[in-house]
């Protein structure tokens, strides 16, 4: 069944096309809302929110160049920049791990936590917009199109954003793993 | 969800990789049954007409009761966190704000009332707030004050002026991020117009007075790059004032301890025989080349530039000694 189909079926208020859309999208959204807002009920809390909004309003979406899944990124944009200024909250820098976070994300591998913590890290030093594009990006897996017309920017504008993102992230991380290996060098001698 | 798959280039491709660890995990059933339920419960009050919608003294009933708990919670959050808490949970206030202040004002009395032991990080934390306003500044095209700008200078300074008072790994590790973050900083805007030259050599020589190597950082920075006229070269005279002109507003550093290689960046108020290796002796008097823009005369020192004028005035002291042998 195309999305399409699925999209047309839920417009027309079809409760199954809507779960369909809903399990589809769901993780991604709750990811995002997670790194954005660095704890996880908040995360929940605005990830029912999103998903409240596109029940009452898909009826209204048209695809008119604008893709669904960048229609549901806007919304979910829209709550966040909502949450904190309604609940007075600024935007968190440091993402909160808690036991349910660390099991909703984290493969077995220690490897792969410590990698995760670390690029969390990292992230604290991305200014705001900086850590929506990568969050979009990686998180929530959009492409620089998609990104673009969730925010409402032009493409360049989110390659550029992204490049300078990266850029940083990798000079963070590099320095890091550099201290570190020079730390287990000094335990060994 | 599809696999937005694109090209980056080779450089990145291990922060790439990390970043795609932000990827993984699934909710668990349970947790999509219970946000699905508050999405329906959600859409179906918004649904609702108006009138079947809490009576409008419920809804003041409710707003004082959240108002109340957001209160309780924010003073519990004080208590518990400090007022670091709220310090740090509010990146967008910026130089310029009227609540700039009060935010500046809360992160000295956050510091004022730690204990001893856990200043030094405290410090290091405000600090990178610091960073992070003047990133935002520059990235909204503001200006940056010079206050932020002293206020960092300042700090570094410090550090390397007491290194013995801070934990050197932690903030080793700290000021190493720090200075990749400022030297982005720059890159990303070049010609930006705020110099970040003065803060650079500040927390570059806070790094090295901790033993740190900030040519291991590998931070592409002209202004770090040691030169090798100053370690190396003890006829070169003009090392001294080359160094000393690396930094706009010099800020006196303590007096440096010997380290088997110097950056001479680093070190601006340093007479020229400290850039002198180990074991080298200093040129004798008599050998310090003339500065060809400035010679010294050796018979009219106080005519350094125009010898003849000198001449001038003997012969002229000469003969008014004769009238007065006449008179």
């Amino acid at each position: 069944m195309s999305e399409q189909f699925i999209l047309e079926k839920a417009r027309q208020g079809e409760r199954e096309a809507l779960g369909r859309l809903y399990e589809h999208y769901v993780d991604a959204v709750y990811r995002y809302m997670f790194y954005r807002t660095g704890h996880h009920e908040t995360a929940e809390d605005l990830t029912a929110e999103v998903f409240a909004s596109v029940i009452t309003s898909i009826k209204s979406y048209e695809d008119l160049g604008v893709p669904f899944e960048a229609w549901l990124f806007r919304i979910a944009h829209a709550r966040l920049v909502d949450h904190w200024r309604k609940s007075k909250h600024r935007e968190q820098q440091e993402v909160e791990l808690s036991q349910e976070a660390e099991e909703f994300f984290i493969s077995d591998a220690p490897e792969d936590q410590f990698r995760h913590e670390e690029v969390l890290r990292a992230m604290e030093y991305l200014t705001s917009t900086e850590r929506e594009v990568v969050v979009l990006r990686f998180a929530a897996g959009l492409d620089n199109q998609e990104i673009a017309q969730t925010l409402q920017r032009s493409s360049n504008a989110v390659k550029s954003m992204l490049h300078r993102a990266l850029e940083k992230l990798r000079r963070v991380l590099a320095h890091r793993s550099a201290f570190d290996k020079s730390e287990a060098g000094n335990e060994k001698r | 969800m599809k696999n937005a798959n694109q090209t980056y280039p080779r450089d990145l491709e291990n922060t790439i990789a990390q970043l795609e660890l932000l990827r993984y995990g699934t909710l668990s059933p349970e947790a999509r049954q219970r946000i699905w339920g508050k999405a329906m419960d959600r859409a179906a009050a918004v649904s609702q007409p108006r009138a079947q919608r809490a009576p409008l003294l419920r809804s003041i009933f409710n707003f004082k009761a959240f108002t109340l708990q957001s209160f309780a919670a924010v003073i519990a959050f004080v208590l518990v966190f400090g007022a670091a808490g709220i310090s740090l949970a509010t990146p967008s206030i910026l130089p310029g704000s009227t609540l700039y202040p009060a935010k500046r004002s809360l992160e000295s009395t956050w510091l004022a009332l730690a204990p001893e032991a856990q200043k030094p990080e405290i410090q290091l934390r405000i600090l990178d707030q610091r960073i992070r306003e003047m990133d935002q500044l520059l990235e909204a095209q503001r200006p940056v004050p010079e206050e932020l700008i002293q206020d960092l200078e300042t700090f570094y300074t410090s550090v390397a002026q007491t290194p013995e008072t801070w934990d050197e790994p932690e903030t080793l590790q700290h000021l190493a991020q720090q200075l990749t973050v400022l030297q982005s900083l720059e890159d990303e805007r070049p010609g930006i117009e705020v110099s970040l030259t003065g803060i650079f050599l500040a927390s570059a020589a806070a790094y090295d007075s901790l033993g740190g190597d900030v040519a291991a950082l590998h931070l592409d920075n002209a202004f770090l790059t040691p030169t090798p006229t100053a370690t190396s070269t003890p006829t070169s005279t003009p090392t001294a004032t080359a160094t000393a002109t690396l930094i706009p507003t010099p800020t006196p550093l303590p007096t440096p301890t010997p380290r088997p290689a110097p950056t001479a960046v680093f070190l601006p108020t340093l007479p020229p025989s400290s850039f002198l290796p180990e074991g080298a002796t200093p040129l004798p008097e008599s050998e310090v080349p003339v500065d060809p823009e400035h010679p010294v005369h050796p018979e009219h020192p106080e005519h350094p530039e125009h010898p003849e004028q000198a001449q001038n005035d003997k012969e002229k002291d000469d003969k008014d000694k004769d009238k007065d042998k006449d008179k």
